[in-house]
């Protein structure tokens, strides 16, 4: 068997200080250089 | 001179085309690349979740194919393939005319997509059933048209239910619905119309947030966040209900029947119901050089074309190494599949049976920039052996990352998406035995920026795909 069943551990729900930062233009600026960056590295790995 | 010929002209098929053409024109000797597509365009399909709900128009996810290989010097018809003799190395293509025309070749890339199965599911489609789709542009310019209306009767007072999601047990691409869903929420809260509209998510997963990937995880923090916790947080802030594991019998004018995993047979009414269909191979029959029918050899049942993957493995057996390669066809070493068109060595989702016996196992999606990939890595091959060497590129969906920015709402400022990288696709327990995935090289997260890079990336592909000048710098 090497498929794990990862199971869920809690009910999940956003919490305030996440919901603000999804709509916070400096932060998501920054999160946008973070994650084009990641997503860069990713596609390197095959092109 | 080596007569190249592929079917398909969407994400594998198109850019394998223009691959193969960059890569071909180095080594000269006038090398011939032929096309052959059902339809005249190319579509970027991630962007029809926005055709369906009127925020974009179909023809801004569209361009013409002939300028482009015109431009290229590569070959097109338009017209459907109906039979391959690989012994004879040819095929026979149905033109818009009626007319048929034998087209030969020395090499052979399959990647035509999927076909649509709504007959799967009773009462399925707009065609000939009552849920509409988005996996056309006709289907989602349609589905826009049949919400328009939905909304003009909720803003007369009516309330209604929408029910979005997968139309069976075997369907795949639960992606797309999920951004279809959150952009619909999101559309009538925008309208001031969501307190009118009970929506409901209606799936095959196993577990919400699977999205026939097997789910993902990612850190956060000292924490490891999953997909789960992502799309439970979500539909909790917008309202969203939701019944998982289910597979539709039946849909009418009125309701949707289905059956859990638990044998449970539900029924849910509804006004407007969005459903991705399962897939199945396009209508393709092969024949061997006696005129035998070796369809069933050459394709999987579902009418997928096998490649170099370990077939007949269960989903707990099946591990990275057994997903394809090269995407050569083990049975003919001149043909190559990709995109849908191959046929995966099993599910990346757990499959279940209800205890009715109804199998309730989505499929695992392979479209978009995995497809691109194989596509990619099946035309760089092809090269290799015009060269007279072996085919040595790879992009098994165990190797290469899965890379998805999931729509939650259509605007520069103010917008919202998902964005999502996993590394590999497809887990690999004897690599990364904790996770079967580098979760380091995994990210889920909400927010403003997925909404630019969604906009980024249509227009990013839209060019490179059209083989405009620097296109190749775009990955």
């Amino acid at each position: 068997m090497k498929h794990k069943k990862i199971e869920k551990k809690a009910t999940f729900r956003f919490s305030k200080k996440d919901r603000r930062r999804m709509k916070s233009y400096v932060y998501q600026f920054f999160r946008a250089i973070v994650l084009g960056f990641k997503f860069w590295s990713l596609v390197r790995k095959v092109h | 001179m080596a007569k190249v010929v592929i079917v398909g002209a969407g994400f594998a098929g198109h850019y394998g085309a223009l691959i193969l053409q960059d890569e071909l024109k180095k080594l000269g000797n006038n090398h011939e690349i032929t096309v052959i597509s059902r339809v005249d365009k190319f579509t970027y399909i991630p962007s029809l979740v926005w055709v369906g709900i009127n925020q974009m128009k179909a023809e801004k996810t569209q361009f013409r194919l002939k300028p482009v290989y015109d431009k290229l010097g590569i070959n097109f018809i338009q017209g459907k393939v109906y039979e391959i003799w690989p012994d004879n190395k040819f095929l026979k293509v149905e033109l818009p005319d009626g007319k048929t025309e034998n087209v030969k070749y020395d090499f052979l890339l399959v990647a035509t997509g999927p076909y649509l199965n709504f007959e799967a599911t009773q009462g399925l489609g707009p065609d000939k059933g009552y849920t509409q789709s988005i996996c056309t542009p006709p289907h989602a310019t349609q589905a826009a048209a049949k919400y328009l209306e939905l909304v003009s009767r909720l803003e007369k007072g009516e309330k209604a239910t929408i029910v979005i999601g997968t139309g069976h047990g075997t369907a795949t691409c639960q992606g797309a619905a999920f951004e279809y869903i959150c952009n619909v929420h999101n559309d009538l809260v925008d309208r001031g119309l969501r307190d009118k509209v009970k929506l409901i998510w209606l799936s095959n997963e196993p577990r919400l947030g699977d999205f026939g990937i097997d789910g993902l995880e990612a850190k956060r923090g000292s924490l490891i966040f999953t997909s789960e916790m992502m799309a439970e947080g979500l539909f909790a802030d917008y309202g969203i209900e939701y019944e998982i594991r289910s597979h539709v019998h039946k849909v009418d004018d009125k309701k949707i029947y289905i059956e859990n995993l638990d044998g449970e047979f539900k029924e849910i009414d509804y006004d407007f119901a969005m459903l991705i269909p399962p897939f199945k191979g396009q209508p393709i029959k092969w024949y061997n050089k006696d005129g035998k029918d070796i369809t069933s050899e050459v394709c999987n049942p579902a009418g997928f074309v096998k490649v170099d993957a370990t077939y007949g493995k269960t989903w707990e057996e099946l591990d990275g190494p057994d997903w394809p390669k090269t995407y050569q066809s083990p049975y003919y070493e001149n043909i190559f599949a990709a995109g849908i068109a191959f046929a995966p060595p099993g599910p990346l989702s757990e499959p279940n049976k209800s205890p009715n016996g109804t199998i309730i196992a989505p499929a695992p999606p392979r479209t978009g920039y995995t497809a691109e990939l194989s596509g990619k890595a099946a035309a760089l091959n092809i090269v290799e052996m015009i060269k007279g060497n072996k085919p040595n590129h790879t992009a098994s969906m165990a190797e290469t990352p899965g890379l998805c920015i999931a729509s939650m709402k259509k605007s520069i400022f103010g917008g919202e998406a998902g964005t999502i990288a996993i590394y590999p696709v497809a887990r690999d327990y004897t690599k990364y035995p904790e996770y079967g995935r580098d979760i380091n090289n995994c990210t889920a997260e909400i927010g403003m920026a997925g909404a630019w890079f969604k906009l980024a990336l249509h227009y990013a592909f839209m060019y490179k795909l059209q083989a405009k000048p620097f296109w190749k710098l775009i990955p």
